[in-house]
């Protein structure tokens, strides 16, 4: 029957290419826009392939691929079903009397069932990653129909325990099957409706769980329909394969980026799947920092380029320039295309990386050893741990010292990165860093008005000038804007 | 279907009132009727219904005929009001038991659930049954009285539907069926598990009480054997020892009842109680008609038309008439309003800002229903009426980030955003905080602008900017005031007439 080893949709054959440290999530602000379930996805790194396999399923799930649209609804459908089935799973598995087993088992048969249809239905995507889970499924259709058969057989009986008339005297309580009398408060509401007043909708009751004298009288009154419902179990509850559950978190990843992504195209942000390349290179044309989608306020693009002959750049400029915002942009771009998912940019390209490093200020929360020292511990470790085939992120680390010391200790670790192999960004306020020998990344100000920041990153210097308005203008309102108006409403 | 005595059916639309509250302030709405209505709460609804402009002609046509109507039966409204206020009280009173009997349920163990449901599902039955009773009371009063207007023609016709006939007998006699319930009676109940094998529906079809003769009551009941009930019961006994199920499901059903009983109660409030509100525009509009006849001016119901001719004969200005005693000093002016952009200007004192004032609530008492102060008058329907006046020096309070001059540019761009095609702007004294030909440029192109086809409103603008005169020659009609022996009145002025004094 329908047992064995399931394919999964997310991993196939392939294993991860390495690991994210959960801290990389909360530094970029990943945390508030996604679940953790999610993130604990997102924090295993891709190999090529499983990107390119990935991406087939994304194109698909985004609307990327306009050619069938059918799959993102078959997907949605899917993923609904296996909801259901692990809900119904669950409670099955916690049943406290006979009754509870009888009907939650062949209620989680049926989604059993359903899922099992639908995944064998699925069709539209030629990542192997669906290929493969589809046609698992297929080989089990015969199986499947055999239990929807069974199902069918024994709904009368499931219907028939669902239902009871209950009497409460003064002698005690008894239990029948129902009568045709209409509910008192049914009465009542159908009378109000009929006369005209508005009165609201039927609201659900308090669900009560079944006492198991409850489940007793029930079976006793009804032994046929409990007889039926027990062999139906005995002969499929070995069939059933509760593994199959897992395919809820797998389906809820893909469902809960391509919501992430329609977010992002709502707020006017465009996607684009990455090249994988086979050299060392990060690439991102008109990017964006995703975690801005938390506020509102104007969002900027930016391109990142990084590859073999420039793998380490420091960013400096002015405060509130968007410096951490192109960070956080450039680092989340990195962990959606490692997990075979759309960077929020025009274009990119990307190498399977295989870990991601980032070091943001702490809160200043942390007790005697001083900001320094607490600070240093943790890129200590990063030095330590990032090899080839690293990307490090570093946010104004060891800010808390004097500014000699800082330099010094910047430069120092910038080298041991970059002498490792590892691509990395650093942002930092120590300006003499652009004396050595390492491409630089500046804030570009308003050409208009120095003291207005772009929020654009440029390996360049920002332009300076200034501006005035009236007030009149300012509101539009002076007599050349309104002719302006005027004469773009004819 | 719910009827409103301020709009016909289906037409109540919701304009832009963030202007409203400058407007009113701007023509002394509230000052001009607190000589009316001491009331501060129906005169505030009141001005707010005021202030809502509603470009449907058939909107005041239909609030006239209800005023019409209390106004020859003023016994009606009084009496609306009345029964009204009862069932508001009503409302209080079932509100407030309600939040007894939860405070109750809260402290309340959860095996006294069935006696603590079974209270408040018999007191909510019953102030059902009671505020059914008290609608039916108020459908006996717009009997009594024979209507001409088509909303009270509508409310009475409405509250006919639900409160007569078999079905509204059947309703108050279940309500009454559930307004005692007792330990020694018998339940009978229908439940139903949903997909996760738990009861989800659970509902009470019968109650037999015992018969006199079964019932024990007093020191006997602890006493008295239980009677052999056994033969009555059908089906299989459930072993519940501790009730739990009974207390469950019987005080489940029983809340629904009480919900349901509650949501009758709630759905007659709902529905009837914001005619309360209602009844204030007609109670402050019956006490303007009153005082104004008492004050021997002219009343008229202006002719209303959509983009017809807008005239007025012996407008008088309302604020002026309610605050003087000797309403009869008041000197009204003549007016035809009919191009779109006037200028109105003359020496201070000689009555500019009332005239604009009395052209400004005609439009908003013409367009709510009301008769207006006035000889005769063609009123044109606007889709919105905003004012503009200039800001007052006490408004800029220390921290407001912008001068005089900024403030009031920023309220004209605010106005410009929500403006609608066919509204009326009442400017007064615009721009004169910066220097004249500055203030004269930025208001003509303001100006132009209003009239132009992208927004299409009308204005009519108070000023000591002459430049304005010569810069929109031939685009408005220039309307002055007069001094001497014509002092308060206006008179349309003609191009040679400026060309005259060297203007």
């Amino acid at each position: 029957m329908i047992r064995g080893k399931f394919p999964s949709l997310l991993w196939g054959e392939h294993e991860p290419a390495g690991e994210i440290a959960p801290q990389a999530f909360v530094d970029t602000k990943l945390d508030a826009l996604l679940p953790e379930s999610t993130l604990k996805i997102l924090a295993l790194p891709c190999t090529a392939p499983l990107i390119a396999a990935r991406q087939e399923v994304f194109k698909k799930l985004c609307g990327m691929d306009s050619s069938n649209d059918s799959f993102s609804t078959q997907f949605e459908a899917l993923g609904g079903a296996s909801t259901s089935l692990a809900q119904a799973y669950d409670a099955y598995a916690t049943a406290q009397n006979k009754l509870e087993e009888l009907l939650l088992f062949r209620r989680y048969a049926q989604k059993y069932a359903e899922f099992s249809r639908l995944a064998e239905n699925i069709s539209g995507c030629d990542s192997d990653l669906v290929l493969g889970f589809a046609g698992y499924f297929s080989e089990l259709s015969g199986q499947t129909s055999k239990l929807e058969q069974a199902l069918a057989e024994t709904s009368g009986a499931a219907a028939r325990l669902s239902k009871a008339t209950l009497t409460f005297s003064p002698h005690g309580t008894s239990l029948d099957c129902p009568d045709a009398t209409e509910p008192i408060a049914g009465r009542i509401r159908r009378l109000a409706e009929e006369l005209g007043y508005n009165i609201p909708p039927r609201r659900p009751q308090k669900e009560i769980r079944t006492e198991p004298f409850y489940s007793e009288a029930m079976l006793r009154r009804l032994p046929d329909e409990a007889r039926e419902l027990e062999d139906f179990l005995n002969k499929f509850k070995s069939a059933l394969d509760p593994s199959i559950t897992a395919y809820r978190g797998e389906i809820a990843f893909y469902l809960t980026m391509r919501d992430f992504y329609r977010r992002a195209a709502k707020a006017g942000l465009p996607f684009a799947f990455p090249s994988v390349s086979e050299r060392p290179v990060f690439r991102l044309r008109d990017m964006y920092d995703p975690s801005l989608l938390l506020k509102n306020c104007e969002i900027v693009p930016n391109d990142a380029e990084f590859d073999e002959r420039e793998s380490f750049f420091f960013l400096t400029g002015a405060n509130g320039g968007g410096k951490t915002t192109y960070l956080r942009g450039v680092s989340i771009n990195l962990i959606l295309a490692l997990a075979g998912a759309p960077v929020v940019a025009k274009s990119g390209e990307v190498w399977p990386f295989s870990a991601v490093y980032t070091h943001f200020p702490a809160d200043e929360n942390f007790t005697g050893s001083g900001r320094l020292v607490e600070e240093a511990a943790r890129a200590d470790e990063i030095l330590s741990r990032a090899k080839a085939g690293a990307f490090v992120f570093m946010n104004e680390t060891y800010s808390g010292t004097d500014a000699e010391r800082g330099l010094d200790l910047t430069l120092r670790a910038a080298r041991i990165l970059r002498d490792k192999g590892a691509m990395g960004l650093y942002v930092t306020h120590f300006h003499e860093v652009a004396d050595y020998d390492f491409p630089m990344l500046n804030t570009v100000m308003d050409p208009t008005d120095p003291s207005r920041r772009t929020y654009r990153i440029m390996k360049s210097s920002a332009l300076r000038s200034s501006f005035a308005r009236d007030i009149l203008r300012k509101y539009g309102l002076d007599p050349e804007s309104l002719m302006r108006r005027m004469e773009v409403h004819p | 279907m719910s009827v409103s005595l301020l709009f016909p059916e289906g037409k109540s639309k919701t304009t832009d009132t963030s202007f409203a509250e400058r407007l009113s302030a701007d023509l002394m709405l509230d000052e001009s009727f607190s000589y009316i209505t001491a009331d501060i709460t129906k005169r505030r609804y009141f001005l707010s219904v005021l202030a809502d402009v509603q470009p449907d002609p058939d909107i005041p046509l239909y609030r006239a005929e209800i005023l019409r109507d209390f106004c020859s039966k003023p016994n009606l409204l009084e009496g609306l009001c009345i029964e009204l206020r009862q069932l508001s009280e009503l409302r209080d009173d079932q509100q407030a038991e309600r939040s007894r009997f939860y405070s109750v349920i809260r402290s309340t163990d959860s095996e006294s659930a069935f006696v603590t449901a079974a209270g408040i599902a018999e007191v909510s039955s019953a102030a059902a049954r009671k505020t059914l009773k008290k609608l039916a009371g108020i459908g006996e009063l717009l009997r009594i009285y024979t209507c001409q207007s088509r909303g009270l023609t509508a409310l009475r016709e409405r509250v006919a539907k639900l409160t007569t006939g078999p079905k509204f007998e059947e309703l108050c006699e279940l309500l009454g069926h559930t307004s005692s319930f007792g330990m020694d009676a018998t339940y009978k109940m229908r439940a139903e598990l949903n997909g996760y094998a738990r009861i989800a529906s659970y509902e009470l079809t019968g109650i037999t009480r015992p018969t006199p003769a079964e019932e024990v009551s007093g020191l006997k009941r602890l006493f008295a054997k239980k009677p052999n009930g056994a033969a009555h019961i059908s089906g299989v006994r459930v072993d519940d020892k501790w009730g739990v199920l009974q207390n469950d499901v019987l005080s489940g059903a029983m809340r629904e009842i009480a919900e349901l009983a509650h949501s009758i109660s709630q759905a007659v409030f709902d529905e009837f109680l914001p005619l309360l509100r209602e009844l204030c525009f007609y109670e402050v509009a019956a006490a303007y008609v009153e005082a104004m006849r008492k004050k021997r001016l002219p009343l008229c119901y202006p002719e209303l038309t959509s983009d017809g001719p807008a005239r007025y004969e012996e407008l008088y200005d309302l604020f002026l008439c309610a605050s003087y005693i000797d309403a009869g000093s008041v000197v009204p002016n003549d007016a035809d309003l009919s191009h779109g952009g006037i200028l109105v200007t003359g020496a201070n004192n000689t009555g500019k800002t009332v005239f604009l004032r009395s052209v400004g609530t005609a439009q908003l008492l013409a367009q709510a229903g009301l008769p207006i102060i006035a000889k005769s008058a063609t009123v044109r329907m606007r889709c919105g009426v905003y004012s503009l006046y200039a800001a007052a020096e006490k408004e800029f309070a220390p921290g407001v980030d912008a001068g005089r001059f900024e403030q009031e540019v920023r309220l004209v761009a605010e106005m410009l955003k929500s403006i609608k095609p066919g509204a009326l702007v009442l400017i007064n004294e615009l721009f004169q905080t910066t220097s004249y030909p500055e203030g004269a440029e930025g208001l003509c192109g303001i100006l132009r602008y209003l009239r132009s086809d992208v927004v299409g409103a009308d204005f009519i603008a108070v000023t000591h900017l002459t430049d304005l005169i010569d810069m929109m020659a031939g685009e408005t009609v220039h309307m002055r005031t007069l001094e001497g022996e014509n002092l308060y009145k206006l008179e349309k002025v003609t191009r040679s007439y400026w060309r005259g004094i060297g203007c």
